[in-house]
């Protein structure tokens, strides 16, 4: 792995000033408009009886908030991939907590069709 | 082992500061182990007395010497001392502690204040601890399932909760400090696939720490304060799901066993590659396998679940993802196995533990198999089966891997070393012991002995006898280090580095400085770098002073010995 | 290097290998953050999609404007957050605490509302564990009892973040008016923002799942008093 750069070289090879990225007061005030323009379209959706595209719609218009906070004002966008590694580790857990335990409560409902598998079996019937 | 002839430095991180205060304000990673090592030893011999007391109870079908609510107390107290006050902090808190930055060619961890507010969060929750022990205890077990935990139990569950949850933080906290430590502490020229695998076992450990504990976190308090204000977020009488507790509390403690394990398994690779004097076989299969574990104790938690009422088509799901876990494991054990092939094994203390672990490791690892499986889970959920089956991995792995590690750079911790004779005879002592505790119990298990309960069927008895005398050797296996570890910091022989290793932290001073190197070092070789051992004879004589000092025709790059 | 004023501290070797390794450690803060709060988001869809009508009826018991309005709250005090950070990073102490301080003013207002908030629902008798007591349709008793118990334990974490923000707020603030933080060193104001910007994170989640769930509903859509 010699062509892999340590630490300690790569602080040398960037120096300083490299971490100067901040974003511009004009990106900061669109982020800031289309949060509030977001804020708005929630309430307005949610306003309407969208049936069970109420929560998703909801949650898409969150997400989409949420990711422009983590990629522009905790500048995720321009951080190196380690920080951006953390990030999308913690929400790929996150969806596995979700998910695995998801996978339990959505089909619970259909468990008890496997016992009557078992009802009409002949032997387990005389017991 | 080698004989050396080597003195103690002037000045070391032991001797560097006098008083109780340059201990309990320092910000020393290596007196953070030690404050760690001395906490956790506690812990280690007051769940320990725990277990004897069960095994005495069990000695008879009878209820002998404590009625049912006290031996209830009993094992949910060693379970809870056991798992979250020793077996969690264990080999990252001490050895971690002490090795990493030495490891790494860093003079501390990467947040040392942080390191230090750790041990102290530690033993708020050891307080709380020890509180319920003092004012009457918890009997919920050590899983805290509800309802039982929340609505029906009366005894001190809050405070215990509690404890898990200060204790969790501090585990947090630990976690978060390595993974920066291991990414930007790292000297010149030491590349992710030069580290020691050591290393790689307590990042993937601390990622684990990171992601699940917080969960385990949150679950506790939610049982707190369910008791506290008697509302119903797992009680079925007021809506709740007492299953949602369990998938929220495996969520953390399935990955928890890998916590306990992962570093373990570091120490071993550690331990083989030294005391067989070559590179561990496959090193880069050997680093990602612990990542690969690591990640995958996050999507098998469900196989704790399978008799709880979820459903079984979760059950199935989570049964072939267990599986999983057998794959990364196996790489471990095969690799280990493959570097003792041709290797110039030597039998030194550490290198017994090492041995031992393999063993017990992978039976543990394969009964596990067992238990993942649906079918045969319904017949061994809840019996004696389960519980031989994490102590193997538990006791077996985790607690023989610590072993093995304090003995193995016991030396470089403190200078001295222990009386090599003795090591020896405990560990196999601890061998026999913990063999004969553990084994007869797969059998009751399997025969149906139920999990938990002081009284059981005759027919049992012999087993029982049979573990409780196991258990009782194996206590005396771990009383043995406690005294000639103790013994040895005063007399024992002055050591640098008797093995002869190969690795960063044994170019530091033994003890190390306070700033561990004189000047940061520069890395140009794997942690493994070994070169043909000298001929035989060379090896016992003491005629190689340092491992340092090598004829100049052996520095040639060994058959095993590649640099990558 | 080893002067008591240099921001270096004594284990680094260059001010960049510092500023990422708090980069680093203070988001592995927030991956555990986002898992805490997570498991609870975890337990609140459990629960949701158990009771589904109850959730809904339950939640058009909340006063969306007051969320609403927080929500914004706590949007503007994101953006004076990055205009703190980026005055800091200038060099500009003035801008560094007049930012701070509307951070701080608007994080005030968020509680203070919340504040009110939980006083109205104490007073409707909506708290589990205190008062609760439902009134609506019975087969919703249970539900709603889980919802509100959510809404507290959510919104209550999430309060005590603002709480504990607040406090490492001033705690920045005094040390930027006492002139600690240069265009070289900035680190805790950088850490704090992003520690800001999750609580923020958080409630743009809570307010959507607890507030609007009934929004949709004709007013007294069921579970009033």
């Amino acid at each position: 792995m010699a062509h892999e750069t340590t630490p300690h070289n790569e602080h040398l090879a960037n120096g300083q000033g490299h971490a100067h990225h901040s974003i511009s007061p004009a990106t900061c005030l669109l982020v800031f408009a289309a949060l509030v323009i977001g804020t708005v379209a929630t309430v307005w959706t949610a306003s309407m009886d969208l049936g069970v595209l109420n929560t998703p719609v909801a949650l898409s218009i969150a997400v989409a908030k949420a990711t422009l906070i983590i990629l522009y004002f905790m500048h995720v966008l321009y951080s190196k991939w380690l920080t951006r590694m953390v990030v999308i580790g913690s929400f790929f857990f996150l969806i596995v907590l979700f998910g695995l335990t998801f996978a339990d409560y959505l089909t619970r409902e259909k468990t008890p069709e496997i016992p009557s598998l078992y009802s009409s079996d002949p032997i387990l019937k005389q017991q | 082992m080698i004989e050396e002839n080597v003195s103690l430095p002037r000045i070391h991180y032991l001797n560097s500061h006098y008083g109780w205060k340059s201990w309990l304000f320092t910000t020393d990673h290596k007196r953070i182990g030690l404050l760690y090592m001395i906490s956790i030893t506690l812990m280690f011999f007051l769940g320990g007395f725990f277990a004897l007391l069960i095994r005495l109870e069990l000695l008879t079908p009878q209820a002998d010497m404590f009625n049912a609510d006290t031996y209830n107390k009993f094992f949910t107290l060693h379970g809870v001392i056991l798992v979250f006050f020793f077996l969690v902090p264990s080999i990252p808190a001490t050895l971690g502690n002490f090795l990493i930055p030495l490891m790494i060619g860093a003079k501390d961890v990467a947040f040392p204040k942080l390191n230090l507010l750790s041990w102290y969060i530690y033993a708020i929750g050891s307080l709380f601890t020890l509180w319920v022990v003092a004012v009457g205890g918890v009997d919920t077990g050590w899983t805290f399932y509800t309802p039982y935990s929340t609505t029906f139990a009366n005894t001190h569950v809050i405070a215990a909760t509690l404890g898990v949850f200060f204790t969790g933080f501090s585990s947090i906290l630990t976690g978060l400090n390595f993974i920066v430590t291991i990414h930007k502490m790292r000297a010149p020229g030491l590349t992710w696939f030069r580290l020691p695998l050591f290393i790689w076992s307590l990042y993937a450990t601390s990622i684990i720490q990171v992601l699940a504990t917080p969960v385990l976190g949150i679950t506790m308090v939610l049982i707190a304060v369910e008791r506290f204000a008697r509302v119903g977020i797992f009680d079925p009488a007021l809506g709740g799901d007492p299953v949602l507790f369990q998938h929220m509390f495996w969520f953390y403690s399935h990955p928890a066993v890998y916590i306990m394990i992962l570093p373990s398994l570091g120490v071993v690779s550690e331990l083989i590659s030294a005391f067989t004097w070559k590179r561990v076989f496959g090193y880069k299969f050997v680093a990602v396998s612990s990542l690969m574990i690591a990640i995958f104790s996050f999507i098998v938690w469900g196989h704790h679940m399978y008799v709880s009422s979820m459903s079984i088509y979760a059950g199935m799901l989570f049964s072939i993802l267990s599986y999983l876990v057998a794959v990364p494991s196996a790489v471990k054990v095969f690799n280990w196995t493959a570097t003792l092939y041709k290797g110039s094994v030597s039998y030194d203390t550490p290198m017994l533990y090492a041995l031992g672990f393999i063993g017990l490791f992978t039976i543990g690892g394969l009964t596990g198999l067992f238990l993942a499986s649906m079918g045969l889970d319904r017949h061994l959920h809840d019996t004696y089966f389960v519980i031989a089956h994490f102590h193997l991995i538990m006791v077996g792995g985790a607690v023989m891997g610590y072993f093995g590690g304090l003995h193995y750079w016991w030396p470089k911790m403190f200078g001295r070393m222990y009386p090599e004779w003795w090591g020896r005879l405990s560990a196999l002592i601890v061998f026999v012991g913990f063999n004969l505790s553990f084994f007869p119990q797969f059998i009751i298990g399997y025969l149906g002995m139920p999990r938990r309960y002081h009284v059981y069927a005759p027919e049992f008895q012999v087993l029982n006898v049979m573990s409780t005398a196991g258990s009782s050797i194996l206590g005396v296996g771990y009383l043995l280090p406690l005294v000639y570890f103790i013994w040895s910091l005063r007399y024992g022989k002055v050591a640098s580095n008797p093995w002869m290793a190969k690795g960063l932290e044994w170019e530091a001073a033994s003890p190390p400085l306070p700033e561990n190197f004189l000047e940061q070092p520069v890395v140009t070789e794997e942690a493994y770098n070994y070169p043909i051992r000298p001929a035989q004879p060379t090896r016992h004589t003491g005629r190689l002073t340092s491992g340092l000092a090598q004829p100049a025709d052996t520095t040639g790059k060994g058959r095993e010995a590649e640099v990558v | 290097m080893s002067n008591a004023h240099s921001p270096i501290a004594h284990h680094f070797y260059t001010v960049e290998q510092q500023k990422e390794a708090a980069t680093i450690g203070m988001w592995l803060f927030l991956a555990t953050e986002i898992l805490l709060f997570g498991a609870l988001f975890t337990a609140y869809a459990v629960y949701r999609q158990k009771f589904p009508d109850a959730f809904m009826v339950a939640s058009s018991r909340m006063d969306w404007k007051m969320g609403g309005l927080n929500t914004l709250f706590l949007i503007i005090s994101s953006v004076t957050m990055v205009f703190a950070v980026s005055a800091a990073e200038k060099g500009r102490r003035g801008g560094l605490l007049g930012f701070l301080a509307a951070t701080g003013f608007f994080g005030t207002l968020f509680l203070v509302v919340k504040y009110f908030e939980y006083k109205h629902h104490y007073h409707d008798q909506d708290v589990p564990g205190l008062n609760f007591h439902w009134a609506g349709a019975p087969e919703f008793a249970n539900g709603a009892q889980m919802f509100f118990f959510l809404y507290f334990f959510m919104t209550g974490l999430h309060a005590l973040h603002m709480v504990v923000g607040l406090g490492l707020l001033i705690w920045i603030f005094i040390t930027a008016y006492q002139g600690k933080y240069s265009p070289e060193y900035y680190n805790p104001v950088e850490m704090f923002g992003l520690y800001w910007h999750f609580v923020d994170l958080v409630w743009i989640f809570l307010f959507p799942l607890l507030y609007l769930l009934g929004a949709h509903l004709p007013p007294g859509g069921g579970g009033h008093h």
